[in-house]
């Protein structure tokens, strides 16, 4: 439980750091150029759903 | 399926019904007759769960089932079996639930008031729900999982844990109701608000975001604006959701450092929720016109409208100076009916006059004209609500806090409650123009179940329908 | 490369991943309140609730009282002036379920123990208008003349023993005795008092011979927010 404790400090004094970065890294993967094709693939699942 | 749609309109009108009898209470207290199964307190969760659980639950049951289904081009898991299941399931929970409330059964927990036996079996329930979730996606023909359903699974999961541990408890007997909960006092204030805020966070915000990226795509008939942006919303969401409970206790004996962790993660959700906001309406970028001939969408893209409203007054209201004036008034339940009447019950009937003609294979809704009486008595209906709680709870607010010039409390309590009634009045009016909405959609839906349409509504079909 | 293809086509990864994600939050701002020790302030008083508070609590449990009443007081000039000293976690360290509350249609409770009459209470419960004309609060007439039913009052205690309250043999072996000594105005309350010190004693509810339901009702109000003596702690003590 101390552990945890002590996890959970280091973890709350820089989350701010922590949060950004893999806030940086989702948002970093989203836009890449590569992906971009497959999302839009993605997105049509929706409307293509009656086939 | 076709029996949800009827049983979400049904507790809609339940719902919203409940709500204007102990608004009308606040008024004329005398309304509850001496009896002590129509006290305040007895129907006020009465109301709440209608609200929530059976008009939200069941329509989320019912939409979750038709997206993944069409999404990923399979069968339900369990086939119909296990869906009637668990929707029927669930409807004896909601019985179960509201027969207690008004026989004073409740654990006192708000959104969490059901006994032990009633947690017990809405935990075999769930436990259905997600495997014919989680069954369905995984026997999938579509290589990818839209991103609908991410926001429904965490729903599901998200709602289980946070059930199991905020109702962890020991009966007194089995023959008996009353049950002993594990947690105490500020733990207990602790883990109820972090249940308490993400059944806003996840029952009524992620789960209709799901309903929103598969329905507003669907009725404009084009794809959503930014996949991309979507993938960003869904994890930034869910990260930071759960961290906000804290904000429910502000100044309270819950300690400094939880209190302030809970104001900066409700500011940041901030950010997240207008780029789902964003997301939303610029799916309809080039196709505004849709709003003029179809008003069922514009029930669905003035939800998102509300979203966006609701999601930055939550951020405002958590900064802790702001707190302190609007918290126990009835600034709080003015924005939580600007979520749930403007965000979560308009993203249903839009929903819905979308589904029911899909489902019954109607050409489209009996009426159109209806549709726009129901829309814009609703919305009367929902601005007069928050306008008068915006007054009286910040009126309440100052009045508390307000000393005369001889450095004394300037009013007494009992003078603040007097000067809320009317605007206790002018809610209760909201609520009937609500409800009346309600009823108008209901009345249109029985016409178009019955496969009737209206003579004057030849040639304003909607659109979308023919895609 | 990570590949987030690879969640996407993956259903459980992506069920698990999510209730990661979910679940950083709720053990950050949880888990420290278990164990970091000056969460609850060390403070004398706080003790169990009597057999008939505990019965007065369900009551105001099943009435939903909380959905209209807070018990909590805020560090604010003007709340302190009106309900007194602001909340501590000591104070409500076991109840179950806590009742702060989140709205105050009506004022709030936690201290409202000893500022009104018994006879006070009685009649505003029954009916409130005819004490305060401006009250908007349901009439409870019915708690007045309905007994009290508790078939196991042991039991209760029992349950809330293995929950983490801190009833000693004693006080479940002694709980039907001591439900009645705190309302029967001519038993022995000496044993009840060493076990619970500062319970109030007394008929509450004058308008019946019987135990009613009232009885429990005011009995648990009366005790609300007595029992810590906050001027004789030193402040360093109330420091979380």
């Amino acid at each position: 439980m101390t552990m945890l404790a002590s996890l959970g400090e280091l973890l709350s004094t820089i989350w701010t750091v922590w949060a950004v970065a893999v806030f940086g890294g989702i948002a970093f993967w989203a836009w890449r150029p590569a992906n971009r094709m497959r999302f839009e693939d993605d997105a049509q699942i929706p409307l293509n759903d009656e086939r | 399926m076709r029996a949800s749609m009827v049983l979400t309109m049904f507790w809609g009108i339940a719902a919203f019904a409940v709500g204007v009898v102990i608004a009308a209470q606040l008024v004329w207290p005398q309304l509850s007759f001496d009896s002590e199964y129509l006290t305040f307190g007895r129907l006020r969760p009465l109301h709440t769960s209608a609200a929530i659980f059976a008009f939200g639950g069941t329509a989320l049951i019912g939409t979750a089932f038709h997206i993944v289904q069409r999404t990923c081009r399979a069968r339900l898991f369990g086939g119909a079996p296990l869906g009637w299941f668990v929707l029927l399931g669930y409807q004896f929970f909601i019985v179960f639930a509201a027969t207690g409330y008004l026989l004073g059964i409740t654990q006192s927990k708000e959104y969490a008031e059901p006994e032990w036996y009633v947690d017990l079996w809405l935990t075999v329930v769930w436990v259905a729900y997600l495997i014919a979730y989680l069954g369905t996606i995984l026997k999938r023909e579509e290589p990818h999982i839209y991103v609908a359903n991410w926001f429904y699974l965490a729903f599901i999961i998200t709602i289980a844990m946070l059930h199991i541990v905020n109702n962890l408890s020991v009966p007194v007997s089995f023959g008996g109701t009353k049950s002993y909960g594990a947690w105490s006092g500020v733990q207990d204030a602790m883990i109820q608000w972090w249940y308490g805020h993400n059944a806003v966070g996840f029952f009524l915000t992620a789960a209709f975001l799901g309903m929103m990226y598969y329905f507003i795509p669907k009725a404009a008939n084009r794809p959503v604006y930014s996949y991309r942006l979507s993938i960003v919303h869904f994890w930034s969401l869910v990260f930071l959701y759960i961290w906000a409970g804290p904000h429910h206790l502000h100044y309270t004996s819950l300690p400094d450092w939880a209190q302030t962790l809970g104001m900066v993660f409700s500011v940041m959700l901030w950010m997240p929720s207008w780029g789902g906001m964003i997301n939303g309406l610029m799916t309809l970028s080039g196709a505004w016109d849709k709003l003029r001939t179809d008003p069922g969408l514009r029930f669905s893209v003035t939800a998102v409208g509300f979203y966006g409203m609701s999601t930055f007054e939550g951020p405002v209201m958590s900064i802790k100076a702001v707190n302190s004036l609007s918290h126990y008034t009835d600034w709080t339940i003015g924005h939580v009916h600007s979520g749930a009447l403007g965000w979560v019950a308009f993203i249903v009937f839009g929903t819905m006059y979308y589904l029911v003609p899909v489902l019954w294979k109607r050409p489209g809704m009996w009426s159109t004209r209806l549709i726009g009486w129901h829309y814009w008595i609703a919305t009367l209906g929902i601005v007069l609500y928050i306008t008068a709680m915006w007054v009286s709870g910040v009126m309440q607010g100052l009045m508390w806090r307000a000393y005369d010039e001889l450095g004394f409390l300037q009013y007494s309590f009992v003078e603040t409650v007097a000067a809320m009634q009317p605007f206790y009045f002018i809610r209760m009016l909201g609520g009937i123009l609500f409800l009346s909405g309600g009823l108008i959609m209901t009345y249109n839906m029985w016409r178009t179940v019955r496969g009737e349409r209206e003579a004057l509504t030849v040639g304003t079909t909607r659109p979308a329908l023919a895609a | 490369m990570f590949r987030h293809a690879i969640i996407e086509k993956n259903a459980i990864l992506l069920l698990v991943l999510t209730l990661i994600t979910v679940s950083i939050g709720g053990m950050v701002q949880i888990i420290p309140l278990f164990t970091i020790e000056s969460t609850i302030e060390r403070v004398d008083g706080v003790r169990p609730y009597t057999p008939l508070e505990l019965m007065g609590r369900n009551i105001y449990i099943r009435e939903g009282c909380y959905l209209c009443h807070s018990q909590q007081i805020r560090p604010f000039k003007d709340e302190v002036e009106r309900y007194g000293h602001y909340s501590l976690a000591a104070e409500s360290m076991y109840d179950k379920p806590f009742q702060w509350g989140s709205k105050r249609t009506g004022p709030d409770l936690a201290r409202v123990g000893g500022r009104y009459s018994n006879d006070w209470h009685v009649q505003h419960l029954a009916s409130p208008r005819a004490v305060v004309p401006e009250s908007v609060m349901p009439a409870y007439p019915f708690l007045v003349e309905r007994k009290l039913e508790v078939p196991d009052i042991a039991a209760h205690l029992k349950s809330l023993r293995t929950v983490g309250v801190p009833y000693s043999d004693e006080m479940i072996a002694n709980a039907a005795a001591d439900l009645d000594a705190q309302v029967n105005p001519d038993a022995d309350s000496t044993a009840l008092l060493k076990r619970y010190p500062r319970a109030v004693v007394g008929k509450f509810n004058a308008e019946s011979s019987s135990i009613t339901e009232m009885d429990a009702l005011v009995a648990y109000l009366q005790m609300l927010g007595t029992l810590v003596r906050i001027s004789d702690i030193p402040p360093e003590r109330l420091r979380q």
